[in-house]
């Protein structure tokens, strides 16, 4: 059961020509603290490297339908950051 | 789901978003991203697998089941029921720990099964439990309380307290007091007005309870265990138990002649001693009573009627000429409840038997004699059985001595035995030296004849 595969979370993005563009998410968390929601996601875009970029984004569910935020702090960024480095060790 | 770094690792719906301003971006090594990806899966798996669900769910329930029997074999002893400190019992508190143990188990599982719950579910279970737990306890055979195995299944019902409680709020204390003096209700579910109430009066049952287990214990089994310290006790206690129908009979009988209720042509002399009084009321004349002081013996100890005037109601004299004695029914021995008792023991004051009964009742009806009584029995039970275990060994210790002394009687014996047939041997062998000795003489006696011959014919050699 372990070793079972879970199926691609996937997510849709309205572009501001209007698209709507399929990314994968890749991690989604909370922190304790405040409560505040982000998630992680791919495009898939690999650089020369073969380094993935991966996008940030903060989650607001106040209005009831989930929107998604940029994070604008720089400290609250770092923090992010952290939990992703952190997280990228993990076994 | 919690994981480090102070944060919950989440598996949420999105749905379809619009593009953020200032998205921010991150490069990840294949290898790191490959390491993210797999641990969200994995949180992921967990959160949304419904196996690993079941799987959890059976765990807890495991875990209730036992929690459960747990709490219905709990036992507690008379003392645990008092009142500590904070007002609250040894008993009640241990039943809510193991009582709020259970509803936490409960509430997980719900949350588990999807189950609305909310945040007082606990607080409220526990306290359910619990008043189950005290209103299905009775005092066992161990000098304890415990539920029984027939009313276990109660403990975990679901009573609505609140319905019962709206349900019940128009009876009153006395009510319920009441009820709980009528032996055939004993095992019915008790309810009171509010949760002081409940309290109060399950409190009062665990009295009664004991008071009953007491009556129970016979006045030699008592007597037996105490030395027949608390004999008299027990059998103050067994006279209410065994209050003769004809001996009440005729002390009701007199109580009455002596309040007059009743004018019968018997006691028509004393008609005179009555009269109406202003509200309508019928009474003992001032003077006549003094006179029939003067007549009876005054009982030192304080009667329980106090007042000189005995108020009755207005006498309908078509209702006059009653029998002179109220119908008393003969039933077989049986236990006087105690409100019953009471009222008896109003209509006989001057009854000095039934004075003693009274006091016995008081005594008994005196909770703290009751529990230093228990507590004495048990002491002296405890005695007891030191006593009796030393007399065992006391025996035990004689039978030993007595093999010991059996075994030397037995090696004496075998000794003289040896003894006397040394004797015997030496008697014998004796016997035979002086049969020896005496053929010996024989012998000799024998051997001289024969020499005595030769002398003779030497003499006569001679002489020749």
């Amino acid at each position: 059961m372990e070793n079972q595969e879970v199926e691609k979370k996937m997510m849709s993005i309205v572009a501001d020509d209007g698209t709507i563009e399929e990314v994968e998410v890749i991690l989604a968390f909370e922190f304790k603290d405040n409560k505040k929601e982000y998630v992680v996601y791919t495009k898939n875009e690999k650089d020369e490297n073969d380094n993935v970029t991966v996008y940030v984004s903060n989650v607001d569910r106040s209005s009831g339908e989930p929107k998604l935020m940029g994070v604008e702090d720089e400290e609250e960024w770092n923090r992010v950051k952290d939990v992703l480095r952190e997280l990228s060790k993990a076994e | 789901m919690p994981y480090e770094n102070g944060v919950d690792l989440v598996d949420r719906d999105y749905g379809v978003l619009g593009t953020p301003t200032n998205l921010r971006s991150i490069r990840f090594k294949q290898d790191s991203f490959s390491k993210v990806r797999a641990l969200w899966n994995r949180v992921r798996r967990t959160l949304t697998n419904p196996f690993t669900k079941e799987a959890q769910i059976e765990r807890v329930e495991n875990k209730l089941e036992n929690k459960k029997e747990e709490f219905q074999e709990m036992e507690f002893k008379p003392n645990e029921f008092n009142k500590s400190g904070t007002g609250v019992s040894k008993a009640e508190e241990k039943i809510l720990k193991k009582a709020t143990a259970i509803a936490r188990l409960e509430e997980k599982l719900n949350i588990l099964r999807d189950i609305p719950t909310s945040p007082s579910f606990v607080n409220s279970r526990a306290i359910k439990l619990k008043d189950n737990m005290i209103r299905n306890a009775r005092f066992n055979s161990n000098n304890a309380y415990s539920v029984p195995e027939e009313r276990k299944y109660a403990v975990f019902e679901d009573v609505d307290t609140d319905s019962i409680i709206k349900e019940e709020a128009n009876k009153t204390a006395q009510d319920v007091r009441q009820m709980l003096n009528d032996k055939n209700i004993r095992d019915d579910i008790i309810v009171a007005p509010d949760r002081g109430e409940i309290k109060k009066t399950v409190d009062h049952e665990f009295e009664r309870q004991e008071k009953e287990y007491i009556r129970n214990i016979s006045a030699e089994e008592v007597a037996d265990i105490t030395g027949g310290e608390v004999e008299s006790k027990s059998e103050e206690a067994s006279k209410m138990a065994d209050f003769d129908p004809e001996e009440l009979r005729t002390a009701v009988s007199d109580a009455l002649n002596k309040v007059n209720v009743d004018k019968g042509s018997s006691v028509e002399t004393k008609i005179e001693k009555y009269g109406f009084n202003e509200d309508g009321t019928y009474r003992y004349k001032k003077e006549q009573l003094d006179e029939d002081f003067r007549k009876t013996p005054i009982i030192k100890e304080p009667s329980r009627i106090e007042t000189s005037e005995i108020k009755v109601p207005r006498v309908d004299p078509s209702q006059v000429l009653k029998p002179a004695t109220p119908e008393v029914k003969e039933e077989p021995k049986e236990e006087l409840p105690f409100a019953k008792e009471e009222k008896e023991v109003r209509l006989g004051f001057d009854n000095e038997e039934i004075e003693n009964v009274t006091k016995a009742a008081d005594k008994t009806r005196n909770m703290d004699d009751i529990q230093a009584l228990l507590e004495r029995v048990k002491v002296l039970k405890e005695k007891q059985n030191e006593s009796k275990q030393r007399a065992e060994e006391a025996k035990e210790e004689a039978r030993k001595s007595e093999q010991m002394k059996k075994e030397a009687q037995e090696r004496l014996q075998a000794y003289a035995d040896a003894l006397n047939e040394d004797l015997g041997y030496n008697e014998r062998s004796a016997e035979e030296d002086m049969k020896k000795v005496k053929n010996n003489e024989d012998l000799i006696e024998a051997m001289l004849g024969m020499i005595q011959p030769t002398d003779a014919a030497e003499e006569n050699v001679r002489a020749k």
